[in-house]
């Protein structure tokens, strides 16, 4: 009986370092040998992937001062410069539809559009059913396709490297109102 | 007019400092359990295996309750209104427990299942740290690494304690810490899925931890049903009978004077009780025989606190049975 009390936390500890060197070696050294730590997360349905043959950004468009403003059917507004310039570091043009929140977030949804973008807040109910950025300034998000984890880090990244600027169009266009 | 209750419980001296130990177990246990909560609560986002795991992890603090409480109790002797004593106070509480697991485990299975069905697909965003944009998964990854490795030793400390205390309330509660850390790696391998871009990865991890939660759910109920019933004891896992019964039926069939004999054990939380009929081959000396068989089964383990030789006639049905008296 004394022996087995005295040796059984051992023996764990050494269960527990095989597990987490077979974990490493299972799961953790692959994917750091296949897999710059950039490409990871992936997209579910490969619309990063797709943009970079395509050079399409397709964004769908709320109108929504002075996020999102229409211009005749020109867009303008802050969250539209900011799409602009994600779009030419991809690699890619946007492609705009306008359109009501409704349709845009179920088009959005179902893998039809690759952005929505009109002001939308961080508590917007639409949150359950597709993806968001971080609030790239107060508490304004743009949305994604749901699960597109690659797509969000790549803008949420490009929103934070660019803050300044959005934050200064932004108190640009309240000023200018 | 107040009856003086019988039946007081004794443990011996070398089991307190188990006792004590499997105190401070269940003490560590719900610290870290309260630390890990925390941790996988921040880091939780939209992931439903990150949702359910949460959720079992705050459950797995009812069996640690559970025992904590017995530990307190196990001290309360019998008095007038609990002629029994109190030892099946763990029992209480653990079918509240254990329903509870039970109902959770299976509203996580039904979410889960849901979510696959309809082909949910789990959005983990990045989040600002130390003033760079991480993706939440990887966060994720180290709060599920912190929280397999309390109840990955914890679940191994206690396992010989609730075998030579023989108290199955321990064992519970050691198989829900390695339940736990099981599946903390099933999340793991949930979150890498999906940063490997599959949807489904975190939803079937969720369905395997909901099948966990339920089978902790479904031992605790259905150990609880069985003690409440009476079953004869067992070792702790419930898988044996405990040869403690063949060791009292041996001991009674060996004394000179009894020409026949039926015994029935069952276990109060870690205690046997129970009674023995005896036919004696005649009635002189009675009370001293009895007294002296009394002392001989008790000696032969500490868990049987509470004995009682019932002397009848016969065995058969119809014979001056004490265990069934008729009222008129």
């Amino acid at each position: 009986m004394k022996p087995t009390s005295h040796t059984a936390p051992i023996a764990s500890l050494q269960y527990l370092m095989r597990w987490i060197i077979n974990s490493l070696v299972i799961f953790v050294l692959p994917s750091l040998m296949s897999f710059s730590c950039d490409s990871l997360p992936m997209d579910q349905k490969g619309t990063v992937q797709r943009i970079a043959e395509t050079h399409e950004l397709r964004v769908g468009l709320v109108e929504n001062p002075p996020f999102v403003v229409r211009d005749g059917d020109e867009p303008r507004g802050v969250e539209v410069e900011a799409i602009k310039s994600f779009a030419e570091s991809q690699n890619a043009h946007p492609v705009w539809t306008w359109g009501g929140e409704q349709k845009l977030m179920k088009q959005l949804e179902h893998y039809e559009m690759d952005l929505v973008a009109g002001g939308l807040k961080k508590d917007t109910p639409w949150k359950s059913y597709v993806g968001m950025t971080d609030t790239y300034t107060g508490t304004e998000v743009i949305a994604t396709p749901p699960g597109e984890n690659q797509l969000i880090k790549r803008l949420d990244q490009f929103l934070a490297d660019n803050r300044p600027e959005i934050e200064a169009r932004l108190t640009e266009a309240t000023n200018g109102q | 007019m107040s009856v003086q209750p019988r039946g007081e419980i004794h443990i011996p001296g070398d089991m307190r400092h188990l006792i004590d130990e499997a105190w401070r177990h269940e003490i560590w246990s719900i610290a870290a359990v309260l630390s890990i909560v925390v941790v996988i609560g921040v880091t939780m986002g939209s992931s439903q295996s990150m949702k359910t795991l949460w959720l079992e992890d705050l459950l797995s603090i009812v069996p640690s309750i559970a025992v904590l409480i017995g530990i307190k109790s196990r001290d309360w002797q019998p008095d007038e209104d609990f002629n029994y004593g109190y030892r099946r106070t763990v029992q209480v509480g653990f079918l509240a427990g254990s329903v509870a697991l039970f109902g959770f485990g299976l509203y996580m299975l039904g979410d889960a299942a849901y979510k696959l069905i309809i082909a949910e697909h789990p959005t983990i965003p990045t989040v600002e740290l130390f003033g760079g944009r991480v993706w939440l998964g990887w966060l994720m990854i180290a709060a599920l690494f912190y929280s397999a490795i309390p109840p990955f030793f914890l679940g191994r400390l206690k396992e010989p304690v609730a075998e030579k205390l023989h108290d199955k309330s321990i064992h519970i509660s050691a198989m829900v810490n390695k339940g736990d850390w099981l599946s903390g790696l099933a999340a793991i391998i949930g979150i890498l899925g999906i940063a490997f871009g599959y949807w489904w990865a975190d939803s079937a991890a969720a369905a395997f931890i909901s099948v966990e939660i339920l089978r902790d759910g479904w031992d605790g109920l259905k150990n609880s049903a069985f003690q409440l019933l009476d079953m004869r004891p067992t070792d702790v896992s419930e898988k044996e009978l405990d040869p403690v019964i063949e060791k009292v039926e041996h001991e009674i069939a060996g004394l000179g004077w009894v020409l026949d004999s039926s015994i029935r054990l069952r276990e109060s939380g870690d205690v046997i009780m129970g009674e023995a009929f005896v036919v004696p081959d005649n009635e002189d000396h009675l009370l001293e025989k009895l007294g002296d068989a009394g002392e001989r089964v008790k000696s032969l383990d500490w868990r049987i606190q509470d004995f009682n030789f019932i002397p009848v006639s016969s065995l058969q049905p119809g014979g001056n049975n004490g265990a069934a008296p008729q009222h008129h």
